[in-house]
């Protein structure tokens, strides 16, 4: 059987292709008789008619003749999926300062948790300290999760496409390195007030 | 200036003729104040009480008629940490006549490095003890601070400006060499290496160089031991204890160190330089997520040595802010535990006439502040 022969089409389902999110592919028929002029220029008109509407570059037209590869031809994708408005708000009731002081870990890790000072940043309240499981941070953060390290933990209600959740998040700083500079800078300024401080 | 909620009810100042010590603590930090007589006052260390934004010293002195610019002669920073220093710079600024006293290892290359890196962690309320000690150096630049360290003698007032004819010297019991060295040790530890993210500085490990006081007037000794613990042989207390320089006598006013800890504790401090029985033993407590010192061992164990103990603080009747009902839910299903850092102030106030051994020292306890055996 000739390459030709085994060519793969059937346009049946492409016709119902006019929402460009649906996906056109050559699906298999039969193998006999075909009539490759007819099946080329329909995937030729249906290629023209789908990105003239969207504005862009046509795929490649795979051709009939010595072009055709005996292997099963690639699906054409053709998706684009549609474009959402995202409708999305977070309401923050309350919002607080932390910095972690003391991080606890257990064998198994079933019990770890962190202690924090929380700075009330909504009401300028007196400062607390809590207790936090560390399922409570995103398990991309939690190696941000040390003595020292500054993060926020945020109440509030998200809303979002027409739903409500309540939601608690505590989210940490992702502060940059100390770079070299930093501390010989430092170590320069402690250089010069530790010799301003003359001591009786 | 002090606010009107700041003033609490303190009554009036001590006579001229009186000694007066004031242990202030709101559940974390400390403050003491101290009148050695005639008008003049000390400060050791500085605490902010809840709902308030100036020092607790500087509200007691005005609280009672007292002007800090002219009346407080010395100012001494026991040590770094954050709940010992909050409002000190303030301290230092409004206390124009006063000296300054802190130990030399506050002012090494190594610790004021530390000092200025983490000084640099913008944050907005989380602002910890070293921006603190940083205010006060840079003032110190200005002035001619007095260095203490072990067995040596701060300040003297001459019996003629005392107001009961006694002399008045105020020593320091330490740190010693070795402490300071083990301290800058540490500190080198601590000072982030490049390429580490940034985090705000935090106290660790045991407190060196925390600085004792032995103020001795007249005949009555008063002991304040910072918050000093004990870490082996020659040094923490065993080297005050066992050393043959420091002031002769025992003290009839204790301030337990490190808030009542079982790591500031030696038993020879209590035999060898502390009056016995029934010494005046005071302490603030200190509160920190689920961590509480004194426990109930630590109050049992002190109350052994003296009927006289009290607490500035109690934790057991500070209640948190309540927020809006949904806020509140959500902070029960997030958090384990959440609590005030702070209680109301709270303060013990002992006062006597020098001269007369062993007291008797009247006692005072305000707003929170009750004896030890309510600990629970």
């Amino acid at each position: 059987m000739s390459p030709s022969e085994n060519l793969v089409e059937n346009f049946a389902d492409v016709e119902d292709t006019q929402n460009p999110s649906q996906r056109a592919t050559l699906a298999e028929e039969p193998a006999g008789p075909v009539n490759l002029g007819a099946i080329e220029e329909r995937l030729r008109r249906h290629a023209v008619d789908f990105y003239s509407s969207v504005g862009t570059a046509p795929l490649t037209i795979i051709n009939s003749g010595s072009e055709l590869q005996p292997e099963r031809p690639r699906e054409v994708l053709i998706y684009r999926p549609k474009q959402k408005v995202r409708n999305e708000a977070l309401r923050v009731l309350q919002e607080w300062e932390g910095i972690v002081l003391t991080v606890s870990e257990s064998p198994g890790g079933s019990e770890d948790f962190f202690v924090a000072e929380l700075h009330d940043l909504t009401n300028q309240n007196e400062a607390e300290s809590a207790e936090f499981s560390l399922d409570e941070v995103y398990i991309d953060q939690r190696n941000l999760v040390k003595p020292g390290a500054p993060f926020h933990w945020i109440i509030g209600y998200r809303d979002r496409n027409g739903t409500r959740e309540r939601v608690s998040q505590i989210v940490f700083r992702r502060l940059p390195a100390w770079r070299e500079e930093d501390i010989d800078e430092a170590r320069e300024e402690a250089r010069v007030l530790a010799e301003s401080i003359r001591f009786e | 200036m002090p606010s009107q909620s700041d003033l609490n009810d303190y009554g009036s100042p001590p006579t001229p003729d009186q000694v007066e010590i004031v242990l202030l603590g709101p559940g974390y930090g400390e403050s003491v104040v101290v009148h050695i007589g005639g008008g003049n006052w000390l400060i050791v260390d500085s605490c902010i009480g809840r709902d308030s934004e100036t020092p607790a010293s500087l509200n007691y002195l005005h609280a009672i008629g007292i002007e800090p610019n002219s009346s407080v002669k010395l100012i001494v920073s026991s040590h770094w940490h954050d709940d010992h220093v909050k409002g000190l710079g303030q301290v230092v600024e409004v206390c124009t006549s006063a000296k300054f006293s802190c130990s030399t290892a506050m002012t090494k290359i190594e610790f004021l490095t530390y000092v200025n890196l983490h000084e640099r962690l913008n944050l907005r309320r989380a602002t910890s003890g070293v921006e603190e000690i940083k205010k006060v150096l840079i003032a110190l630049s200005n002035r001619t601070p007095i260095r203490a360290i072990e067995n040596r003698r701060l300040e003297v007032f001459e019996p003629a400006v005392t107001g009961h004819g006694q002399e008045c010297e105020v020593w320091s019991l330490s740190p010693s060499d070795v402490q300071i060295d083990k301290f800058i040790d540490e500190i080198v530890d601590l000072i982030p290496k490049d390429t580490e993210a940034m985090r705000r500085a935090s106290a660790e490990g045991p407190n060196h160089v925390a600085v004792v006081l032995w103020i001795k007037v007249g005949n009555t000794n008063i002991l304040l031991g910072s918050d000093l613990e004990e870490t082996g042989v020659g040094t923490g207390w065993s080297a005050i204890v066992n050393s043959t320089a420091r002031p002769s006598g025992k003290a009839e006013v204790f301030k337990v160190p490190h808030h009542g800890s079982n790591t500031s504790h030696n038993n020879d401090v209590w035999s060898k330089m502390i009056v016995a029985p029934n010494p005046v033993a005071i302490l603030s407590p200190f509160v920190l997520g689920s961590a509480r010192l004194p426990s109930k061992d630590d109050a049992n164990r002190i109350l052994d040595y003296t009927d006289y103990a009290f607490l500035t603080s109690n934790h057991r009747q500070t209640r948190r802010t309540r927020r809006p009902p949904t806020v509140e839910r959500t902070i029960r299903e997030a958090a384990k535990s959440m609590r005030p850092s702070l209680s109301p102030l709270g303060g013990i106030r002992l006062r006597s006439r020098p001269g007369l051994s062993q007291g008797p020292w009247s006692i005072e306890c305000f707003e929170n502040a009750e004896h030890l055996s309510q600990v629970s």
